[in-house]
């Protein structure tokens, strides 16, 4: 499994529409309002590379209102108290 | 690697036998018949291939390949090619190239013998050699001893063998001028039959099945041999209603009275050889050579070296077995043009050559696009999609600075582009990039292969990062070594400007990339700075 942290930069006016066209996408297990440079954080998901490709390119390329997005991979997840998530 | 090119050269060696069967059916049979018979046995081998690849490559593919999946590869866009639709691609090589080049050299055989017909098989590695100028390198030891050889060997057969000298009959304007055409059509095939990198839609297929390339290729050639059966007929009788040259339209009527029993050519003796030694065994073979050959080396340059065994096995079968009688002019003609093909080659192979990475930033809705504007750009060699502080990782190959010049304003100029990187390549350390006939193999596979700890991953796709790396100065050669020796790193790359070392590694999970980054590229001594990128698709030409 792979998953992705995003953080977006949305157009003044699109957050809702941008929240709820992320929430669409079968693959967006969070999406996170914030505060401070970015406007969003999404976590998602897919079984493959190819997958998380097709999520970029076929789904969140087409959203209205994202003005910045970047993308990094989780390598590693640690949850309080406990050993790595794998 | 070596077994691969002695297995390439046997093909061209079986390719080059051809005269001898062919002499034994021209008594039998027109020359356009023989052709056509090889046309059409050939393409009902090389389709029911493509049905058993299919049915092979479907039991572990994710999503069937289907007659769909070909219609789509036929339709889409060849970037290689005017950007024509594949099936125009394929139409045009087919009659103007491969039936055209076929039907002249099985006419000059009849007609001129195999040691004349062989000064059009140099003369269209010369054309190939001209076009293709600067497109590859290998090593040059070997370059040669294969020039000096062939060399050699060109000696030997115009001086010890003492070739029959004919009264020169044959050695008219007008057959010279067929031979020109020939080689000026096998010439065109040889440097277009492989313009057809995959399109950017047949990755999906090579996503959902693995060996995608291997039922394309031979799918492919099935298509051209079919064609060249369909369109056959017709152009001979197009030729016997033309009326150019008398034996040419005896020739054609004599196919069109002989076509309704072509089949019987198949099974006689030398028709078996013809068809299925001479052209379906190294057909195939050709083509899993192709598709699985290491891609730090070029296909293409070694076929089209090892091509030049063809015409001089010609020469020795037209010298020693058919007892060929030869004008000398022809001889002179065809040793010329070998030397300065061979020349050519040589030149070629010693041109400089420069390649960059570009490290580009696209604007959030243009990212697809802008992959599939940068692969079709003529220096790009190779485009992949990045996640993290940029978006597109992009290798060129130039002839020359100034053309890397211009390859960077191009890319410059794309659609979609907000900031662009650029890196000088100095060094491929180290490739171990698989085959595209290869990937998608179980990471346990290909892991087992090259020694690496087998992977657990359950659905097979291994997961990639590009690194980029600065490194203290002096210290590079170090971390290279260093780098290099970790099972996981698939490339290693030396570059100047802003990044020291581009480093890759694919590992079957993102928990074992963190383990390799953190435990072990960080312990590697001089490294400053690593900015690592999510690879999630590569396409390569």
């Amino acid at each position: 499994m792979v998953s992705i942290l995003s953080f977006m930069v949305v157009r003044v006016g699109a957050t809702e529409s941008v929240t709820e066209a992320l929430r669409a996408i079968p693959q967006v297990s969070d999406v996170y309002s914030i505060t401070g440079k970015y406007d969003l954080a999404v976590r998602l998901e897919g079984r493959t590379s190819e997958e998380i490709f097709g999520i970029f390119t076929d789904s969140i390329e087409k959203i209205e209102g994202i003005v910045v997005f970047e993308s990094h991979l989780i390598m590693q997840h640690w949850a309080r108290g406990s050993a790595p998530v794998r | 690697m070596t077994q691969k090119l002695l297995a390439l050269l046997v093909v061209n060696l079986l390719w080059g036998l051809i005269p001898w069967p062919a002499a034994e059916l021209f008594g039998a049979y027109s020359s356009f018949l023989i052709v056509y018979a090889r046309f059409v046995y050939s393409a009902l081998a090389l389709l029911a291939a493509t049905a058993f690849l299919i049915v092979w490559v479907n039991r572990c593919a994710k999503a069937p390949i289907t007659g769909g999946t070909l219609a789509r590869y036929l339709a889409a866009r060849n970037d290689d090619f005017f950007g024509l639709p594949q099936w125009v691609y394929l139409l045009l090589v087919a009659v103007v190239g491969f039936n055209a080049q076929i039907v002249l050299f099985f006419w000059c055989l009849k007609t001129l013998g195999a040691i004349a017909t062989s000064i059009g098989f140099v003369l269209a590695l010369l054309i190939a050699a001209v076009v293709n100028w600067g497109a590859g390198k290998e090593d040059m030891s070997r370059f040669k001893v294969l020039y000096l050889g062939t060399l050699f060997l060109a000696t030997i057969i115009l001086g010890a063998m003492s070739p029959t000298t004919a009264p020169g009959g044959s050695f008219g304007p007008g057959n010279l001028l067929v031979l020109l055409v020939f080689g000026a059509v096998y010439g065109f095939f040889f440097v277009t039959s492989a313009a057809d990198r995959m399109a950017p839609e047949e990755y999906r297929f090579l996503r959902d099945a693995p060996r995608w390339v291997l039922v394309r290729t031979v799918f492919k050639i099935a298509v051209i041999f079919l064609v060249a059966a369909l369109t056959l007929p017709p152009i001979v009788w197009a030729l016997k209603a033309a009326g150019l040259r008398p034996d040419l339209t005896a020739e054609a009527a004599r196919f069109l009275r002989e076509w309704p029993q072509w089949w019987r050519l198949g099974v006689s003796g030398s028709g078996v050889v013809l068809i299925v030694l001479c052209t379906i065994l190294p057909t195939l073979w050709f083509y899993a050579l192709a598709t699985s050959w290491p891609k730090q080396s070029s296909f293409d340059l070694w076929a089209g070296v090892l091509a030049t065994t063809e015409p001089m096995l010609n020469m020795v079968l037209g010298l020693l077995v058919l007892h060929e009688a030869f004008p000398l002019p022809w001889l002179l003609v065809a040793m010329a043009l070998m030397a300065i093909s061979i020349l050519t080659r040589y030149l070629s192979e010693t041109e400089s050559q420069v390649s960059g990475v570009a490290l580009i930033d696209a604007r959030y809705d243009r990212g697809r696009a802008l992959m599939e504007h940068l692969y079709a750009l003529g220096p790009v060699r190779r485009v992949a999609s990045l996640l993290g502080e940029h978006d597109l990782m992009v290798e060129t190959l130039c002839a020359s600075s100034r053309e890397w010049g211009g390859a960077i304003q191009e890319i410059a100029r794309s659609p979609g582009l907000a900031a662009q990187r650029t890196l000088l390549l100095t060094r491929i350390e180290f490739d171990r990039v698989v085959p595209d006939a290869q990937k998608g193999v179980s990471p346990r596979t290909r892991s087992a292969r090259r020694g690496a700890n087998p992977a657990t991953e359950e659905d097979g796709m291994p997961v990639r990062i590009a690194s980029f790396l600065k490194v203290e100065s002096g210290a590079t050669a170090g971390a290279v070594a260093a780098l290099r020796a970790l099972p996981e790193a698939v490339r290693v790359l030396s570059i100047t400007g802003e990044y020291d070392i581009i480093v890759e590694f694919e590992a079957p999970t993102p928990e074992d990339l963190n383990e390799v980054l953190v435990k072990r590229v960080e312990a590697i001594p001089g490294i400053l700075e690593l900015r690592s990128h999510f690879v999630t698709a590569e396409w390569e030409k």
